[in-house]
C-alpha cells in the first residue's frame, strides 16, 4: 500500500511538472496585436468639365485662353516660386471676379457708353427737363422777372455772407466780381457753339452778371437788340462786350498797343469783313481757315479739326483765348491773316500767382487769365484758391461757389444752367441746351441749391407736378448712382487685373526664379465634331500651331486633314501641325505637343528683359536650347466663380522624351 | 509624396527580454548544495507584453514611439529637386509650417516570450556552490500599423482643388498616397534595408550566467551568503535592421556580486533580503544612428556603447513545511537600471539612443511549490525533486515594459 502511494506521488508530480513546463513552453508563439486601420481622405475627382469648352459638350463654341508660361529654373529658392505661384493665382481671382461682375451684372449691355443705363439717364433727364418746362409753364416766371431777380442775386448773396455793413471782405468780393463777370463774357465769346447759334434775345454770359454788364454800359449797341427772327449775337459779345472787358481796357493791350500797335489789328480783325471770318474761324468752320497744302498741313489739320465733327477739338482757339497759351506750334501755321492776328494778340504768359498772394482790390495788376478767374471762382481747380475766396454760407450745406459752379461751368463748350434758363436760341446748330452734367460733389448738392434758385430762377412747381417731379429725380438719381456704382465696381475689378498682371510680371522678372516668361495663347473650340487647338505665342499671331482631334474617338486628324475653321477667327499666315494632341473626355485634360521647328518666328526666340521700367516677358533660353525641341504641355479645365473658364497645368520642353525644362501654365478666357 | 520618419525603434523590447533571462530574481535563500550534490533545475517562464511605462510612469502601449504624426515636413524629404520647391513653394503660399501635421501612424505590438532555461548546480564544499545557466528562448512579436490623416489633408486636398489652384492630379496622387501610406512606409523599409513591419518569431539562447555562491554565515536565527558571477554574451542581439524583434542577449559580458541574508523565524519560516549590482561592460554593436526625427534614412555604424549599471534588491517571507513538502512564499523585488551612453558625435542620433534608458520597477510576487527533499530524506520518495510556481507582476515602473509573468521551477538533485 505504502508502495503504491509512492508510486502515486512520483507520477503525480512528474506529470504535473510536465505539464506545466511544456504548456509554458509552448506560449509564445503566438504574439497578435489588434488590427489598426487606415483612415485616409477619399481620393478627390476631377471637377465637373460640362460647361467647359473642354468638356466637349454642349452647342459648338470656341473659347480663346490667354495667359502666361514661366519656365522654371532649377536652382530658384521655392520662395521665389511662391511669389510666381501667389501672384498667378491673385491674376486668375482678378479675372474671376471681373468676368463675374461682367456676366452677373450684364455690364457691357446696361453700363458701357452707349448701354441701357446711361441711355435710359439721359431719355429721363429729356423728359424731366420737359416736364420741368411744362410745369414751371404753369406758373412762368417772365425772362424778364428771372433776369431782375438774377441781377439782384449777388447783392443778396454778399448780404447773406457778410452782412449789410461794408467789411474788407465784402468790399474785396464786390471788387472781384466784375473780372469774373467779365470772364464769363469771354467764354461765351469764344464759344464755338455761340459763334454758330442764332438768338431771339442777346445771351447773357451770366445771369447774375446782368447787372455788371448794365452798370459798365455793355451790350448797348444796336447789335445786341432784340430780334424775335433771330440772329448771331458773335459781333455783339466782341464789339459791345469783350472790348470792354478789362483785359482789353487794361490788360492785353494797355501793356502792348505802343509797342506792337496790336489794338489796331484787333480793331481790324473786329471789322467787316473780318469779323465775320474770325466768327467762322472760332465756330470751327473749316472753310474758314487755310492750311499749308498736305504733308504738316494736314497733321495741323487733323490737330484742330480731327477726322469729323465730332472729334473737333473745340478749345482749340477758346483756349488760346482764355489760357494765353497759344500752341504755337500749330497756330502761327494756320495761314490766314485773322488766325495770325489772334495768335499775335493771345499767345502771352500768365502771370503766376506765388502762394500766399492774395487778392488786393486796391492793386490794378489783375494777375489772372479770364480762363483762371472762371476756373477760381467756379472751383473747377484748386489752384489759385487762396488768392480770393467767398467764406462759408452760413446754415448752408453748399457755397456761394458751388452755387456759380451749378450755375455756371460750362463744361467744354457745352452750355451752363444758366444758358440753359436763360437763352432765347432760334436755331443753336450743335448746340442743344440740356441740363449739365455735375460732377458727383456737385451733383450731391444741385438739388439743395437749386431749391435756393427756385425763386429766383425756376420758378415753383405746384405740390403735385413737385411730388412726380421728385419721382422722376429720384429715378434719375438711382439709375445715376447704379451706373456710378457699376462703373466704379468695373474700375476697381479692372484695377485689380492691372495690379494682379503687374504683380505677375514683377514675380516673374524676380531673381532666378525662371529661364523664361512667355506670354502664351491657346484657343480650342469644337465645330462639327472637331476639337481645335491654336497656339501662338502673344505678338506672333502669325506662325500658329494647329491641332484637330475627332471628338468621337479622340483621335488626332492627321495634319494633312487639319484646317482652321474660320469660325474661330484665328488668321495666321504659317500654320505648323502639332506632334500631338489630346483631350481626355473623362476629365476635360488637354494634352498638346509641338515641335519647336522655328523659336524665333513662333515667339520664343531669345528676349532680353527689362532693365528698368515695367517687367515684361522675356526669353533668356537660346534658341538653340528650343530648335527642334518638342513643347508639351498638360492642362486641365476649370471654372472660376462660375463664369471664367481656366486652364492650367504644366509644359515640358523635352528632347527626345526626356524632359530638359518644366514650366508652370496658367490661362483663361480672355476673349480673344 | 513618400511616408518616412515612421517613429522611433521599438527597442523596449531589449529590455522586455533581458527582464527575463535566467538571472531574473526567483526567491532567493543563504541555501548552498552540500558537497558532492548535484542539481538541475529546468525554469520555464512565460510572459507576454503590449504596455511600457513611459518616464513618468504612465501606461502606454509599446509601440508607442511608432505613434508618430505625419507632418509636411516629412513629406518635404521624399521629394527632390524642382518638385520639392514647388511643394515648399506651396507651403509658403498657403501660410503653413513644415511641422504642420496631415496625419498620425499609430501601432500596437504584442511581445510574447517562452524561456527555458536549464541551471546547473554543483556543490564544490559544504559552503560553495557554482552554478550555470544557459536560456533557451522561444519570442515572438506581431505589429499591426494603422494611419488616419487629420484636418491637415483635408486642409491640403481641399488646397489644391480649390478651382483657383486647380491642381486636382497632385491632389488625387497625393490622396492615392496617403491611402497607401503603410505600403510605402514599407517600402520605405525597405529600401532602407529594414524587415518590413509585419510578425516575428525567433528562438535560440540568451547570455549565459556563470555564478558561485559562498555561505559565509550559517547560524541557528542568521544565515549569510555573496554570490560572485559573470553574464557572457552568448545570446544573440537584436537587429539594426528590424524594428520589432527582441533581444536574447545584450552583446557584451556583465559582472555581478550579491549579497543574501536569512533571518529564519521559526515553523518553517524564514525572511530573506538580497542585495545584487551587475556591472555592464562597454562594448561595440552596429547601430542604426535614429533620432527622434528621423528612423529609417539613418546610416548604421559600428557604436561603443555602455549598457547601464543594474541594481536589484527584494525582501520575502518563504516556507517550508518538513511534513508534507510544500513550499511558498511572497516578496517585494526592485529593480533599477540607470541609463545606456553610446558613443558617437552625432548628437541627436547620440540623444535618441540615450533617450528613455533609465529604468526601474517594483514588483511583487508569490511563489507555491512541492518538494519531495523531505519525503526523500524519510525515505518515502525516491527521487529528490523540487518544484515552484511563482507569480510576478509589476506593481510601479518608469520605462520598462509591463510584464506580468508566471515561471515554474522543477529541479532534481543527484
Amino acid at each position: 500500500m505504502i508502495t503504491l502511494a509512492k508510486h502515486y506521488q512520483k507520477l503525480t508530480f512528474m506529470v504535473m511538472a510536465t505539464g506545466l513546463t511544456f504548456s509554458l513552453v509552448g506560449c509564445g508563439k503566438w504574439a497578435k496585436a489588434p488590427e489598426q486601420t487606415v483612415d485616409a481622405e477619399p481620393v478627390p475627382s476631377y471637377p465637373e468639365t460640362s460647361e467647359h469648352v473642354l468638356g466637349l459638350q454642349g452647342t459648338d463654341r470656341a473659347v480663346g485662353f490667354g495667359g502666361t508660361m514661366l519656365i522654371f529654373n532649377d536652382d530658384t529658392t521655392p520662395e521665389l516660386i511662391a511669389d510666381v505661384l501667389q501672384a498667378s493665382l491673385d491674376s486668375r481671382v482678378a479675372w474671376a471676379e471681373a468676368r463675374r461682375f461682367e456676366v452677373e451684372s450684364e455690364y457691357k449691355l446696361m453700363y458701357t457708353d452707349r448701354g441701357i443705363v446711361p441711355s435710359a439717364i439721359d431719355a429721363l433727364k429729356k423728359d424731366l427737363d420737359a416736364f420741368t418746362q411744362v410745369a414751371l409753364a404753369k406758373t412762368p416766371i417772365p425772362l424778364e422777372t428771372k433776369t431782375e431777380n438774377a441781377i439782384a442775386w449777388f447783392p443778396q448773396e454778399l448780404d447773406k455772407l457778410y452782412g449789410p455793413e461794408d467789411s474788407v471782405d465784402r468790399v474785396a468780393a464786390v471788387a472781384f466780381w466784375p473780372y469774373y463777370c467779365d470772364a464769363k463774357l469771354f467764354e461765351l465769346a469764344t464759344n464755338s457753339y455761340f459763334a454758330a447759334a442764332t438768338f431771339s434775345q442777346r445771351p447773357t454770359p451770366m445771369a447774375f452778371c446782368e447787372g455788371h454788364y448794365q452798370s459798365q454800359g455793355y451790350f448797348q449797341d444796336p447789335l445786341c437788340a432784340d430780334n424775335e427772327a433771330g440772329q448771331n449775337y458773335f459781333a455783339c459779345l466782341w464789339k459791345d462786350g469783350v472790348v470792354k472787358t478789362w483785359w482789353f481796357k487794361n490788360g492785353y493791350f494797355a501793356e502792348s498797343e505802343a509797342e506792337t500797335g496790336l489794338k489796331e489789328k484787333f480793331d481790324g480783325l473786329l471789322s467787316e469783313p473780318n469779323l465775320e471770318t474770325f466768327r467762322r474761324i472760332l465756330a470751327l468752320d473749316e472753310s474758314a481757315m487755310s492750311f499749308p497744302a498736305g504733308g504738316l498741313g494736314t497733321v495741323y489739320k487733323r490737330k484742330v479739326f480731327g477726322n469729323n465733327p465730332a472729334e473737333r477739338k473745340r478749345t482749340y482757339f477758346s483756349d488760346l483765348i482764355l489760357k494765353q497759351n497759344a500752341d504755337t506750334s500749330v497756330c502761327p501755321k494756320i495761314l490766314d491773316a485773322q488766325v495770325a492776328t489772334l495768335c499775335q494778340i493771345f499767345a502771352r504768359n500768365e502771370t503766376q500767382i506765388q502762394a500766399g498772394d492774395v487778392f488786393d482790390p486796391a492793386n490794378p495788376n489783375f494777375p489772372l487769365t479770364p480762363q483762371s478767374t472762371v476756373d477760381l471762382m467756379e472751383q473747377k481747380t484748386t489752384t489759385n484758391r487762396g488768392f480770393f475766396e467767398f467764406p462759408e454760407r452760413p446754415g448752408s450745406s453748399f457755397t456761394t461757389h458751388d452755387i456759380l459752379a451749378f450755375f455756371g461751368i460750362r463744361d467744354g463748350h457745352n452750355n451752363s444752367e444758366s444758358d440753359r434758363s436763360f437763352f432765347q436760341i432760334v436755331e443753336g446748330g450743335e448746340w442743344k441746351l440740356s441740363t449739365p452734367d455735375l460732377n458727383d460733389q456737385l451733383a450731391a448738392k444741385a438739388d439743395d441749391i437749386k431749391a435756393t434758385l427756385a425763386s429766383t430762377v425756376y420758378g415753383m412747381l405746384n405740390e403735385q407736378d413737385q411730388q412726380i417731379y421728385n419721382e422722376k429725380l429720384a429715378k434719375i438719381q438711382k439709375l445715376e448712382k447704379d451706373l456710378a456704382s457699376a462703373k466704379a465696381e468695373n474700375d476697381r475689378l479692372q484695377e485689380n487685373i492691372t495690379k494682379s498682371s503687374d504683380d505677375g510680371f514683377t514675380a516673374g522678372n524676380t531673381g532666378n526664379v525662371a529661364h523664361a516668361f512667355v506670354e502664351i495663347r491657346l484657343k480650342v473650340s469644337r465645330r462639327a465634331g472637331v476639337a481645335r487647338a491654336y497656339f501662338w505665342v502673344k505678338d506672333f499671331d502669325e506662325t500658329v500651331v494647329l491641332a484637330c482631334l475627332d471628338i468621337e474617338t479622340t483621335k488626332m486628324i492627321d495634319p494633312s486633314d487639319c484646317k482652321a475653321d474660320k469660325l474661330d477667327g484665328v488668321d495666321a499666315k504659317r500654320w505648323l501641325p502639332a506632334k500631338s494632341f489630346y483631350i481626355d473626355p473623362t476629365n476635360g485634360k488637354l494634352e498638346l505637343e509641338l515641335t519647336m521647328i522655328d523659336p524665333v518666328a513662333m515667339g520664343l526666340g531669345p528676349k532680353a528683359r527689362v532693365e528698368e521700367g515695367t517687367p515684361d516677358s522675356f526669353m533668356d533660353l537660346a534658341e538653340a536650347e528650343l530648335i527642334y525641341r518638342e513643347l508639351y504641355f498638360e492642362l486641365f479645365p476649370n471654372k472660376l466663380l462660375g463664369h471664367l473658364e481656366i486652364m492650367s497645368g504644366k509644359a515640358f520642353i523635352r528632347d527626345d522624351g526626356k524632359d530638359l525644362y518644366e514650366a508652370g501654365v496658367s490661362v483663361w478666357d480672355q476673349n480673344l | 509624396m513618400e511616408l518616412r520618419n515612421y517613429g522611433a525603434r521599438v527597442l523596449l523590447a531589449s529590455s522586455l527580454a533581458m527582464a527575463l533571462g535566467p538571472t531574473a530574481q526567483a526567491f532567493e535563500s543563504t541555501k548552498v548544495l552540500p558537497k558532492g550534490v548535484r542539481n538541475l533545475k529546468i525554469r520555464t517562464l512565460y510572459t507576454d507584453a503590449s504596455q511600457k511605462t513611459s518616464p513618468s510612469g504612465d501606461a502606454e502601449p509599446i509601440a508607442e514611439p511608432l505613434w508618430k504624426p505625419l507632418k509636411f515636413r516629412n513629406v518635404l524629404s521624399s521629394e527632390e529637386g524642382l518638385k520639392r520647391k514647388q511643394l515648399e513653394a506651396l507651403l509658403i503660399q498657403q501660410g503653413w509650417d513644415e511641422n504642420k501635421s496631415i496625419g498620425d501612424f499609430r501601432a500596437e505590438l504584442n511581445a510574447q516570450i517562452n524561456v527555458w532555461a536549464p541551471i546547473f548546480a554543483y556543490g564544490i564544499s559544504e559552503r560553495i556552490t557554482l552554478a550555470l545557466a544557459v536560456p533557451y528562448y522561444n519570442a515572438s512579436t506581431d505589429i499591426k500599423p494603422g494611419f488616419k490623416t487629420n484636418a491637415g489633408a483635408e486642409e491640403f486636398l481641399a488646397a489644391l482643388t480649390d478651382p483657383v489652384m486647380n491642381n486636382t492630379k497632385s491632389a488625387i496622387e497625393s490622396a492615392e498616397k496617403l491611402q497607401n501610406a503603410i505600403q510605402r512606409l514599407n517600402n520605405k523599409l525597405v529600401d532602407n534595408n529594414y524587415a518590413t513591419l509585419d510578425k516575428w518569431t525567433d528562438s535560440g539562447i540568451g547570455d549565459t550566467t556563470l555564478l558561485m555562491k559562498y555561505l559565509a554565515h550559517d547560524g541557528d536565527i542568521l544565515k549569510f551568503a555573496t554570490t560572485l558571477g559573470v553574464v557572457a554574451p552568448t545570446g544573440k542581439q537584436d537587429s539594426p535592421d528590424i524594428l520589432t524583434d527582441l533581444t536574447f542577449g545584450d552583446g557584451q559580458w556583465d559582472s555581478f556580486a550579491q549579497l543574501t541574508f536569512d533571518q529564519v523565524i521559526g515553523w518553517g519560516v524564514f525572511f530573506n533580503q538580497y542585495y545584487k549590482y551587475t556591472y555592464q561592460s562597454p562594448d561595440n554593436k552596429p547601430t542604426r544612428l535614429k533620432t527622434y526625427e528621423e528612423t529609417i534614412e539613418v546610416v548604421k555604424e559600428d557604436v561603443d556603447f555602455k549598457l547601464g549599471d543594474k541594481i536589484e534588491a527584494g525582501l520575502s517571507m518563504q516556507f517550508t513545511q518538513e511534513s508534507t513538502g510544500i513550499t511558498g512564499g511572497l516578496g517585494l523585488d526592485y529593480f533599477r537600471k540607470y541609463g545606456d551612453r553610446y558613443e558617437t558625435d552625432d548628437m541627436p542620433a547620440k540623444n535618441e539612443l540615450q533617450r528613455d534608458t533609465d529604468q526601474d520597477a517594483l514588483y511583487w510576487k508569490a511563489q507555491l511549490g512541492y518538494s519531495t527533499l523531505p519525503a526523500f530524506r524519510r525515505k518515502e520518495f525516491g527521487v529528490p525533486l523540487q518544484a515552484t510556481i511563482e507569480y510576478r507582476k509589476q506593481y510601479t515602473s518608469r520605462n520598462t515594459p509591463i510584464t506580468d509573468f508566471t515561471q515554474i521551477d522543477i529541479g532534481l538533485f543527484f
